[in-house]
């Protein structure tokens, strides 16, 4: 499956505990320092892409001040799926690590520059 | 309830009223709850941002893809192989066309009389022939999979061609008449479908090389049939040649070959996603063969092509809704979920 950066926040927000709509653009937004903001129209698209590939169900509802408020929970197929992404992440991330280090290595033995690599 | 509250449910009601009865309640909450300590005083409305959002969902919802209840993704897999044929069709129309305008700039021979090389000729020429291009590798772009080039080539499509009719109505006003707006309709329409079916949730489009010379293949048979059949018809009487005519052109051969594969799949109990995609093809072709262009019109054999024309459309209307209501019929007995994850439903 195709997993969006959207779908993987919003799983990974609900790692720790089941969470209501707003609760989890909220945690979006903090795991993604501030660059990811759902909007509620998008929350419930990735919400029910999520719900219809098992990935998350319905964990409880409330009634909070006269309004409805459903919680969400990662399944242990949501659980499955997420680990497989980071760990194509990670590689991703241990690729680009190596060949910055790389890249280093070969820059330090240059002359080096004024304003060159940072 | 506030009166942001009032404004943003009515938002909401962009989405279809089944999924607005299972989500409305918990996506004014989580609205709600991001918009804390709004007064009606402020005079608050939701942002365009939010507004967007809900519009991209009500888009998804209704036009599905992976995880859509059952009719949703009909619609979608519909919608999908309809653009597919939309933009197929003004592909083959391109390198139709294409032969005939090199040969308007002299590069082909034989040349035909009527055809005139002032400068002006050239100019327009050339903007034809760039914008035939467009759609061909629009085409070519959405049978590859290449998604995101195939948009921004059909929209460029789409943007040149409604450039060239405009700037054509203003300097010849009586050129823009039914038959432009209805041209307009048939080459928005597989746009309209690409932009919104081919959204993220839709299913992944297996790449088809072969496939991005199909146009190229239906040019060069159409071509062999005016070829073939051409000079017979021009020596016809003009009479018949109103009857005859209608079923020759681009547009006339689209509405045949429609109705045929129409009535197969109408009898073979084709898959509901495909009578659909045939239903909404038809739509483009009605405005097109639609005849108030000769309505009252005098001339030899006028009479016959309006009637011609106006029947084509008449059959293209039943035929649309026997589609319709045969993919309505095959519906339920789909299951939960649809279809194996596959790209277009062909």
């Amino acid at each position: 499956m195709n997993m969006t950066e959207p779908m993987f926040l919003a799983l990974t927000a609900l790692v720790d505990e089941p969470r209501h709509g707003y609760g989890i653009v909220q945690e979006v937004e903090r795991l993604s320092d501030g660059k990811v903001q759902l909007k509620i129209g998008t929350l419930y698209g990735v919400l029910d892409r999520l719900a219809a590939e098992g990935l998350v169900a319905l964990d409880r509802e409330e009634v909070q001040s006269g309004r409805l408020r459903r919680y969400y929970r990662l399944t242990d197929s949501g659980e499955r799926a997420l680990q497989t992404e980071v760990a194509r992440l990670s590689g991703t991330l241990q690729t680009a690590t190596e060949r910055l280090s790389a890249r280093r290595g070969a820059v330090s033995t240059r002359p080096s520059v004024a304003g060159g690599a940072a | 309830m506030s009166l942001l509250e009032q404004r943003y449910r009515f938002v909401l009601r962009m989405l279809p009223a089944s999924y607005r009865a299972e989500r409305e309640e918990e996506m004014v909450d989580a609205f709600l709850d991001a918009a804390e300590g709004v007064r009606d005083e402020d005079n608050v409305r939701p942002s365009l941002s939010e507004i967007a959002s809900v519009a991209g969902l009500a888009v998804k919802t209704r036009i599905g893809g992976l995880g859509a209840p059952p009719r949703a993704r009909v619609t979608g897999d519909a919608v999908r192989l309809f653009a597919l044929l939309g933009l197929g069709y003004h592909a083959a129309l391109a390198w139709d066309s294409l032969a005939a305008q090199v040969a308007a700039l002299g590069l082909a021979e034989p040349t035909p009389e009527y055809v005139t090389t002032a400068d002006a000729q050239w100019v327009w020429t050339t903007v034809w022939i760039a914008q035939g291009l467009v759609w061909a590798a629009a085409f070519a772009m959405l049978a590859l999979a290449r998604l995101r080039p195939a948009k921004v080539l059909a929209v460029t499509g789409l943007a040149a061609f409604v450039l060239t009719a405009a700037v054509s109505a203003l300097l010849w006003p009586e050129t823009l008449d039914w038959s432009t707006l209805a041209f307009l309709f048939a080459t928005a329409l597989p746009v309209v479908a690409l932009l919104t079916a081919y959204h993220e949730d839709a299913p992944p489009v297996r790449a088809s090389t072969p496939l991005t010379a199909a146009p190229l293949g239906v040019a060069v048979l159409y071509q062999a049939l005016a070829l073939t059949v051409g000079p017979r018809v021009a020596d016809s009487p003009a009479e018949n040649l109103g009857w005859l005519v209608p079923w020759l052109d681009p547009q006339g051969v689209a509405t045949a070959a429609l109705l045929v594969a129409g009535v197969v799949c109408l009898t073979r109990r084709a898959n509901p996603a495909l009578l659909l995609a045939l239903a909404i093809a038809a739509a483009p072709l009605i405005a097109m063969r639609v005849p108030f262009g000769y309505i009252g019109a005098e001339g030899d054999g006028v009479q016959a092509l309006t009637i011609t024309m106006f029947a084509q459309a008449a059959a293209l209307a039943v035929l649309a809704v026997a589609l319709s209501a045969a993919a309505m019929r095959a519906l339920p007995r789909l299951g939960a979920l649809s279809g194996a994850d596959q790209g277009h439903p062909a």
